[in-house]
């Protein structure tokens, strides 16, 4: 019997990194916090996005070298076209249950 | 979990320098411990991903297991304050005490402590409660700690020990080779090399090799407490006993085969590794005896 496939489900807070992928295009993780406003935490936020990038929903890589000497690269985030697709779908879902949504 | 703990150290690394080449000093010192709360926080909230789902099906252990977390938070907490405070209070200079730099130290100290921890936990808290699934968690509880102390040996505490260092003399001054991570260490053992093949590097090769023994060394010590407790029985009258002689056995054993491998007398490798092998062997050389008891043929 083949499996069901498994429908991609969003947090807030995933939500959240989403659209402030799409409005920054890409971030490193202190940036989130600070974009969000509080609504991201510093030590919160790494696993939340290492979570989505199991799911596919972003991806990283280095930044090629340290801007200054001394510290580590940092990792910069993307939102991948399936994490764009789902932000999109989870807006269009919550706007027609919730009417409110967006005004 | 690399892919969650790395950026964390990297952002936290980089807006520190950040701070410190703007001169903002306190702001620096506050991004030291937000960021070290940051990677506890990172590497808790990993470990409880990870354990959540074992214990919502283990519910016949869910006390002993309860019982032994507790004992491992009191036990680790407490003998981690006593390691942090004991190179805090050897300073040669009298300075009043400061909690932002002892919190510095905490780093170096938390590997030592949680071996003596996880020992504790499970000789105390799963005393006559040893079963498979009590077992698996038990061992699952020793991987996550060693890689918590891993990525503390090879990553926070060098970090922590500059930051301490920064901040007792005054101003930035260079690393020394505890202040090195662990990639930086294994590259210094080469450059050493390269420049002279026959220069052993052998103090730097000792640090080295001793970072990744101790990060198995939670794991070690927790396969011996099981071992011990399988054949102890419920009593824990001979178990604390049974837990100072085994933290304090594995410890003069570390120190006693690093001496050796710092004079020398014995390889880097052999020197970091022998405590964790010497335990292993003994545990393996139990291990019939204590499967005897659990199955009941003996006592």
């Amino acid at each position: 019997m083949p499996r069901k496939a498994r429908v991609p489900t969003l947090s807030r807070k995933e939500s959240l990194i989403l659209e402030l992928l799409v409005e920054h295009e890409q971030l490193y993780g202190l940036e989130f916090v600070a974009a969000s406003r509080r609504g991201l935490k510093r030590g919160t936020v790494y696993v939340t996005l290492g979570r989505m990038e199991d799911k596919g929903f972003i991806t990283s890589w280095l930044e090629d070298a340290p801007p200054r000497a001394g510290g580590l690269p940092r990792r910069i985030y993307r939102a991948t076209p399936l994490g764009r697709r789902v932000l999109s779908a989870w807006t269009e879902m919550a706007r027609q249950l919730v009417p409110q949504f967006g005004r | 979990m690399e892919r969650r703990v790395e950026p964390t150290l990297a952002d936290w690394q980089n807006e520190y320098l950040d701070s410190v080449r703007q001169g903002r000093y306190w702001t620096s010192h506050w991004i030291q411990f937000a960021g070290m709360l940051a990677v506890l926080k990172v590497v808790a909230l990993i470990a409880l991903e990870q354990s959540a789902y074992a214990l919502a099906h283990d519910p016949d252990s869910r006390w002993a297991l309860a019982k032994a977390t507790m004992i491992f938070g009191a036990v680790t907490g407490t003998a981690t304050a006593v390691l942090a405070w004991i190179p805090f209070n050897a300073m040669p200079v009298a300075r009043p005490i400061d909690l932002q730099e002892l919190l510095l130290l905490i780093p170096q100290a938390f590997p030592v402590a949680i071996p003596i921890g996880l020992t504790a936990a499970i000789l105390l808290g799963l005393a006559g409660r040893v079963s498979t699934r009590t077992i698996v968690a038990a061992l699952t509880g020793a991987v996550i700690c060693s890689m918590m102390s891993f990525l503390t040996l090879g990553w926070l505490a060098p970090s922590s020990n500059q930051a301490y260092r920064t901040q007792v003399i005054g101003h930035e001054i260079a690393r020394g080779d505890n202040e090195l991570t662990l990639g930086e260490l294994g590259t210094r053992i080469e450059q050493i090399r390269a420049f002279d093949p026959s220069a052993p590097a052998r103090r730097l090769s000792v640090l080295y090799h001793t970072r990744w023994a101790l990060s198995v060394t939670p794991l070690v010590l927790a396969m011996f407490a099981l071992v011990l407790t399988g054949r102890s029985g419920r009593t824990t009258m001979l178990n604390l006993p049974a837990t100072l002689l085994v933290s304090s056995g594995f410890a003069l054993l570390l120190v006693w085969t690093n001496n050796l491998a710092f004079r020398g007398s014995v390889p880097p490798l052999l020197g970091a590794w022998l405590p964790n092998l010497t335990f292993a062997t003994v545990t393996a050389a139990l291990m019939p005896w204590s499967l005897r008891h659990r199955a009941g043929i003996v006592g």
